[in-house]
């Protein structure tokens, strides 16, 4: 169905994306950029589960979604299946992927030897830097899951082993109904990709209806 | 957005590729269109309508996977779906001493039979080094 072109085409254009979004037009407003590139991603996620579904039958149940999106949509995406998938039986999933594709060149800033609070600000830098970067694949799947007919939110978290063994990247996303409950989990500082499912139907297909009528007109007001 | 990743492409593409220097800007523009085209997007492009100075020509692309399935709509019929393209060209002429222009003739997104570019070479910039010899 596609067309081969290099994988660096496409984490060139992700970082370009996600540098120009933070830095030029939305320099000093990390949030609305990083709604923005979310809702790039789910864009994208909506129409690349169209097109990943075509052939397949409706499915049946939130979990056979979820073995979709862990097995072929993440292959498709990421050539590679999810490594661990985990859920509470109430809406909650957590997808686990050791080794995030696009995540896997980055680099970060080492701490330095001394201070501990220029430490914690660089490690806060990275974190951030880290998280704006995951804000896309985390809207890729939301959408991927919208229009597989199941509204969710996504979110993730990221954990680093130390940089000069190599940088393995959890992504956890887990689907709470209760949204109280959406605290990381107790990995410390692991890569965790939340999606809560919202038990009440009818509120949320509202909002996330709202939101997505807004988003597409934004996007077009965006490409004029 | 497309001069920063060109900036950047540029090292991966000399670094796979293992092409000698470029002896003057037909051969560059060749080497764009045959060897860059195809290592990154998997197309490969034709160079034609050179200018007597051999400084500007025209690249010219049968195919472009960066619209395999992109249809402009009403609002934006003035948009310039590829042009991250000609920015990349520009950023990665630039890193080696070519400053360019890099223009949009023909868009199938508009109506047209093909993709076609100007790359135009306004001056070769001379490579300057950081040190002097004599120190």
């Amino acid at each position: 169905m596609g067309r081969d072109v290099s994988e660096s085409c496409i984490d060139s254009l992700l970082t370009e994306m996600v540098s120009t979004y933070c830095n030029r037009f939305y320099a000093n407003k990390p949030e609305l950029a990083a709604r923005r590139i979310e809702a790039i991603g789910y864009q994208v996620g909506h129409q690349l589960s169209e097109r990943y579904t075509m052939e397949r039958p409706c499915f049946s149940d939130h979990l056979e979604a979820i073995k979709f999106i862990c097995k072929d949509f993440w292959f498709e995406l990421f050539k590679k299946q999810i490594d661990n998938l985990k859920t509470n039986h109430r809406g909650t999933f957590v997808l686990q992927d050791n080794r995030f594709r696009w995540l896997t060149r980055m680099s970060i800033d080492q701490s330095p030897e001394n201070g501990t609070s220029e430490e914690l600000s660089i490690m806060a830098d990275n974190k951030t830097m880290q998280s704006m970067h995951l804000y896309f694949p985390c809207g890729i799947i939301r959408g991927a899951l919208s229009n597989l007919g199941i509204p969710c939110a996504v979110s993730a978290d990221i954990s680093n082993l130390p940089a000069w063994l190599y940088e393995e990247i959890w992504m956890i996303t887990s689907i709470t109904p209760d949204h109280e409950n959406l605290t990381f989990s107790s990995f410390d500082g692991s890569l965790v990709l939340k999606i809560s499912f919202d038990v009440f139907f009818a509120l949320v297909c509202t909002v996330i209806i709202m939101i997505t009528c807004f988003w597409k007109k934004f996007k077009h007001n965006e490409q004029i | 957005m497309g001069y920063n990743i060109g900036i950047r492409l540029i090292d991966e593409f000399l670094a796979k590729s293992n092409v000698s220097r470029c002896v003057d800007f037909k051969e560059t523009a060749e080497m764009i269109a045959k060897v860059g085209f195809k290592m990154f997007l998997g197309v490969t492009a034709s160079v034609m309508n050179w200018d007597a100075d051999g400084t500007c020509c025209s690249i010219v692309l049968e195919d472009n996977p960066l619209v395999d399935f992109v249809e402009l709509p009403d609002t934006c019929q003035g948009l310039y779906y590829c042009n991250i393209l000609s920015g990349v060209i520009r950023g990665a002429l630039e890193m080696v001493a070519m400053k360019t222009e890099v223009t949009w003739i023909r868009d199938m997104l508009r109506g047209d039979d093909a993709y076609e570019l100007q790359v135009k070479l306004l001056k070769q910039v001379p490579e300057e080094y950081p040190y002097k010899d004599d120190e």
